[in-house]
């Protein structure tokens, strides 16, 4: 079943007299269940892609349906609490809220919705991230793969059809990158958790089943991982 | 409990600093607002209550009525209490002041006694048509001997003239003079019995004015029929003018209750009026300084959880939820801090009217300063603080919630400049070096952050500026109502009989100055000079002219007043004109004010020059020259003196030498003016040549205006204090969280190398130049405001707008000051700081 679908998406910057394409006339589509891996090198225009993926961005052309739905049909609002309920993200610099502890900063977009979380869910998620015992822990107390955990959790906390991640390993050496890719690797093979992840570590891309090379806001290359 | 809202919590308790800060200033404001509000009621209700009690507490007083229309009052459904009084009549008293003869014997019922400003002295009210209770001014002006308990039989009749008209108590008592044929009578007299069982001060001017010739004396009648005066309180007093003309029906005289309505603020041009204005003007501008701080503060906290709001924002919070989150932010402050400013505003005006009472105990009688904070008050801060509150953050709010995750993201801030925005101009460089481009490029960039300052700074430098104006005004409306006299007793010698001589007069007054207690007086004597209009003014000719007069046809008579030889000199000395040759000129005071059309004209009278000649016809008909010289400067004796045609002062040589005098008074500054008093009324007792002396203390009226003088002061200053804390609370929010938010950016430049010396000149310089800017900008919004404050306060009395300069200088020094403070305060926290942790520390 097709999660994700891009049409001819373009975005556009202008720089004075220069035109950037940032993204330019971009088409693919996802599959419920894929774990996607976005990888170009730094200014290809991937970071872009993924913010107009997570509806964080508008595009200047083109359409993106997430669940067939044409999310930037919706108005602000509508976005927003669409965003929350279908797409998680996470950040390279996990962007959690500093004065919320470990359980607040996972539990937040469903605060947002007024949704209560079942404790069997929350267990679930804090279990696999393994940070039962730092659940009342503020970020500050926690390192950086520990606070990238946290992170993920807040963004596979209500099953969202969509999980993006922005470089989520680039802040960490390698030992910690390799928890998290592999954490997210779990989670799309336990939860069925579709996941479109941004790097330019080859390394890291390879946990993925599919990889796709952007350069210059083009689709270069787009293959199943082995 | 919803994540937002514990957020919000957390946010507030964590940034303990800025939430106090926002919160004193809410608590500062609303307890402004509640001051002022309670003090103009606390002062409202305490002149009512002292004019209730000195002058009676009613609207409005209709005389004489028939029985018939005295019986349908309490059918009236605008009234909503009555009091009724008749008179009885006059009975002859052996009274050694001959123009108040009479005893005046007025019947009251139960409840005129207690409302008509009977203030009892000694002994109790009259409980029965056979008790009395006696104004004491009969045992020290009319010189009877009355005692409590005395049993006085009286023929009480009523006043006739000569020519069969019956007289009241307005008339003055006619045939003074010994051999005059037009004498009154008492007549149809009818004798009475009353015991004494009181003493009460001498009523208020209009129950028995100064030429009054009866000392009031009051029984209790009830159920008074005839002629009956109706004392009215109106459910409604705004329309009382209305309601007394219905009730009159043009069949009886009616008065009001002028001072009364006055401060009820319901007669026009009341002086509750413009003290409505005032307040109302000082509360916008409260609420205006206080949005500006409390915005600060919010606008503030927005940027420095600018991030947090875009994170929000991208794990899907939607506007809306922003939006609520920040007025929540707002709600709970108010929650608490409004009922604590109200608390503190109570508690300030109990403080400010208990030492009020304290100060004024000795100096003041019968005034005793009440507190009144109405549940309206209470309600109105209550609103209006949650009106400021909600102002502050709305916009804040708004702007958060346009905050969006991807800007958030990029962490792109609010700098949104080009760079060639950012060219500096190269003197700048030439004449601060790079410390001062970083300043300058700073304020630039910043826009907002300094905008946010300089508002700041502008709002309080506004605020000084236009109060202290205020002040200035204040002092001059009090000035103009009570102005400080050089003589505290003005003695005169009555002419009125035409066989009494002008010098015979000047001679007793003369007698009188030499006495002990006087320690400095004017005698002064006038007559007048003749002389011709065309020596008008245009402004002059404007006068008569607004008088419905012919200039070219009108008698134009200068005053020629001498002053005697101690207060003549006195006065040379004072204008620097102290020498041989001014004594033989007149020194001419013609500045005149008139009020036509509503607007105020201030002039000359006369177009003649300094030192040149003025000529006139005196005694009838001798030319007489002077030269003149001008001056506004008043001698003493002469502060109130008004004569249209203007006064010329002379020397007592010159006026021997030219002039009769037609009129002489002495005004005498005594140090004790109440010994004085007793000693002219022993003198006027024993010495039968002194029978028609006549005199006013001063001493008394005088001590009341400066304690008013006080009172204002003490509560403009109150007033200024507090505005100046706002002021200074909201400089200090801005500027210190400022310096927090940049504290990042301030270790950057330091790790590459800038020196303490240098880091620190390049804050100061970027002081001096939202300092330099501040002003530029506050001073003219202070004087616009100083102007406005003018016109507010000029409904009640005329006078002239002055450029509040002090005020200016005031403020400059103040705002140097001030930046120079919080500046070193900043820096020196700033400087303990460890630059690795400040720039590694994400979490503010």
């Amino acid at each position: 079943m097709e999660i994700v679908r891009v049409e001819n998406l373009c975005k556009t910057y202008r720089n004075g007299e220069n035109e950037i394409h940032a993204v330019d006339h971009l088409s693919f589509s996802v599959e419920k269940g894929e774990f996607v891996a976005i990888v170009g090198a730094s200014g290809s225009g991937k970071s872009t892609l993924l913010h107009l993926l997570g509806g964080v961005d508008r595009p200047t052309s083109g359409k993106v349906f997430i669940d067939n739905k044409d999310i930037y049909a919706l108005n602000d609002d509508a976005l927003a609490i669409f965003r929350r309920r279908e797409i998680g993200i996470i950040y390279q610099f996990y962007n959690l809220i500093p004065i919320l502890n470990v359980l607040e900063n996972i539990l937040l977009p469903c605060d947002l919705d007024k949704k209560s979380v079942p404790e069997s869910r929350k267990q679930e998620v804090l279990q696999t991230l393994n940070l039962e015992n730092r659940i009342s822990h503020l970020p500050n107390e926690l390192s950086g793969g520990q606070q990238q955990k946290v992170s993920i959790g807040r963004a596979i906390i209500n099953n969202p059809a969509l999980v993006l991640a922005d470089e989520p390993t680039g802040n960490l050496d390698s030992k910690a990158s390799d928890e998290i890719v592999s954490l997210l690797k779990m989670s799309n093979q336990k939860f069925k958790q579709t996941i479109i992840m941004i790097t330019h570590d080859l390394e890291i891309a390879k946990y993925a089943d599919r990889i796709i090379t952007i350069d210059d806001g083009k689709i270069i290359k787009d293959e199943k991982n082995a | 409990m919803n994540v937002l809202k514990r957020l919000t919590k957390r946010n507030l308790s964590l940034n303990k600093k800025r939430t106090i800060m926002t919160g004193i200033g809410i608590v500062l404001s609303t307890a402004l607002i509640i001051c002022v509000a309670g003090m103009v009621t606390s002062f409202q209700k305490t002149v009512l209550e002292s004019t209730k009690k000195t002058e009676g507490n009613y609207h409005a007083q209709i005389k004489n009525m028939k029985e018939e229309d005295a019986l349908a009052l309490p059918e009236n459904r605008n009234i909503s209490d009555y009091y009724l009084t008749r008179e009885i009549g006059y009975a002859k008293i052996p009274s050694i002041n001959s123009a108040k003869p009479y005893l005046y014997i007025m019947g009251y019922d139960e409840k005129a006694l207690h409302n008509l400003g009977i203030l009892v002295a000694e002994g109790r009210y009259p409980e029965n048509d056979h008790e009395l209770i006696v104004s004491n001014h009969v045992l020290d002006n009319g010189g009877v001997s009355y005692h409590l308990g005395d049993t006085i039989t009286l023929d009480i009749g009523e006043r006739q003239s000569f020519d069969g008209v019956t007289l009241h108590q307005n008339n003055p008592f006619q045939g003074e003079e010994e051999e005059s044929t037009q004498e009154e009578k008492i007549i149809s007299s009818e004798t009475k019995t009353y015991t004494i069982v009181g003493f009460m001060e001498r009523l208020s001017y209009a129950f028995e004015n100064y030429s009054a010739p009866g000392y009031t004396a009051i029984t209790r009648e009830e159920n008074i029929r005839n002629s009956v005066n109706a004392f009215l309180l109106y459910k409604n007093p705004r329309n009382y003018s209305q309601y007394t003309k219905e009730i009159s029906n043009n069949k009886y005289d009616y008065s009001y209750n002028q001072e009364y309505l006055r401060f009820l603020g319901v007669s026009q041009g009341s002086t509750m009026r413009a003290l409505y204005n005032v307040a109302a003007v000082v509360i916008v501008i409260i609420i205006l300084s206080s949005v500006f701080v409390i915005k600060n503060s919010f606008a503030i906290s927005i940027t420095e959880k600018y991030k947090m709001y875009g994170m929000l924002r991208s794990v899907g919070a939607t506007k809306k939820q922003i939006k609520k989150n920040v007025l929540y932010e707002g709600f709970l402050l108010g929650l608490v801090a409004i009922p604590l400013g109200i608390l503190c505003g109570i508690l300030a005006i109990v403080i400010l009217i208990l030492i009020l009472n304290l100060l004024l105990k000795d100096l003041i009688n019968n005034v005793e300063f009440m507190y009144s904070v109405p549940l309206f008050a209470i309600v109105l801060s209550i609103l209006l603080g949650s009106v400021t509150i909600f102002l502050s953050t709305i916009f804040t709010a708004r702007r958060a919630s346009k905050i969006t995750a991807i800007e958030a993201i990029r962490s792109n801030n609010d700098i949104k400049i080009k760079g060639k925005k950012l060219k500096t101009p190269k003197i700048i460089k030439k004449l601060f070096s790079m410390g001062g481009v970083i300043a300058y490029k700073n304020l630039k960039r910043n826009k907002k952050k300094y905008r946010t300052t300089v508002i700041s700074i502008v709002v309080s430098v506004f605020i000084f500026i236009a109060l202290s104006s205020f002040i200035t005004f204040g002092f001059k409306m009090t000035n103009v109502y009570y102005m400080n006299l050089s003589y505290n007793m003005t003695i005169g010698d009555g002419l009125r009989n035409k066989n009494t001589k002008v010098d015979e007069i000047i001679e007793h007054l003369k007698t009188i100055s030499q006495m002990e207690e006087i320690e400095r007086f004017s005698l002064t004597r006038s007559d007048i000079i003749n002389v011709d209009p065309a020596n008008l003014s245009d402004f002059g000719e404007n006068v008569y002219r607004h008088l419905g007069m012919n200039p070219e046809k009108s008698e134009i008579d200068i005053t020629v007043i001498a002053l005697g030889e101690g207060e003549y000199e006195r006065y040379l000395k004072e204008l620097g004109l102290n020498n041989e040759a001014n004594r033989r000129k007149g020194i001419l005071i013609d500045d005149w004010q008139e009020y036509y059309e509503k607007k105020l004209y201030l002039g000359n009278m006369f177009k003649i020059k300094n030192n040149e000649i003025l000529t006139g016809k005196i005694n009838e008909n001798q030319d007489f020259q002077i030269e003149v010289i001008r001056s506004d400067k008043r001698p003493m004796g002469l502060e109130n003196y008004n004569a249209m045609d203007g006064i010329l002062i002379v020397s007592d040589e010159v006026m021997d030498t030219y002039f009769h005098p037609i009129n002489a008074v002495l005004y005498a500054k005594a140090k004790d003016a109440d010994a004085l008093e007793v000693k002219l009324n022993t003198l006027q007792k024993e010495n039968p040549e002194f029978k028609y002396l006549y005199y006013n203390n001063f001493e008394k009226m005088v001590e009341e205006e400066n304690t008013i003088v006080l009172v204002i002061s003490i509560f403009l200053y109150g007033f200024i204090t507090v505005i100046s804390l706002i002021g200074i609370t909201n400089i200090f929010n801005t500027i210190t969280t400022n310096m927090n938010l940049r504290s990042k950016e301030f270790a950057m430049l330091k790790s590459i190398g800038m020196t303490k010396k240098e880091f620190n000149r390049m804050i100061r310089l970027e002081s001096i130049f939202y300092g330099f800017k501040s002003l530029m900008i506050g001073i003219p919004l202070g004087v616009i405001g100083s102007y406005l404050i003018y016109l507010s306060t000029r409904s009640g009395i005329e006078m002239t707008y002055e450029l509040p300069i002090k005020a200016i200088l005031l403020a400059i020094l103040f705002v140097s000051i001030m930046i120079g403070l919080i500046m070193k305060y900043s820096l020196s926290k700033m400087n303990k700081q460890n630059i690795i942790e400040t720039i590694r520390n994400d979490n503010i």
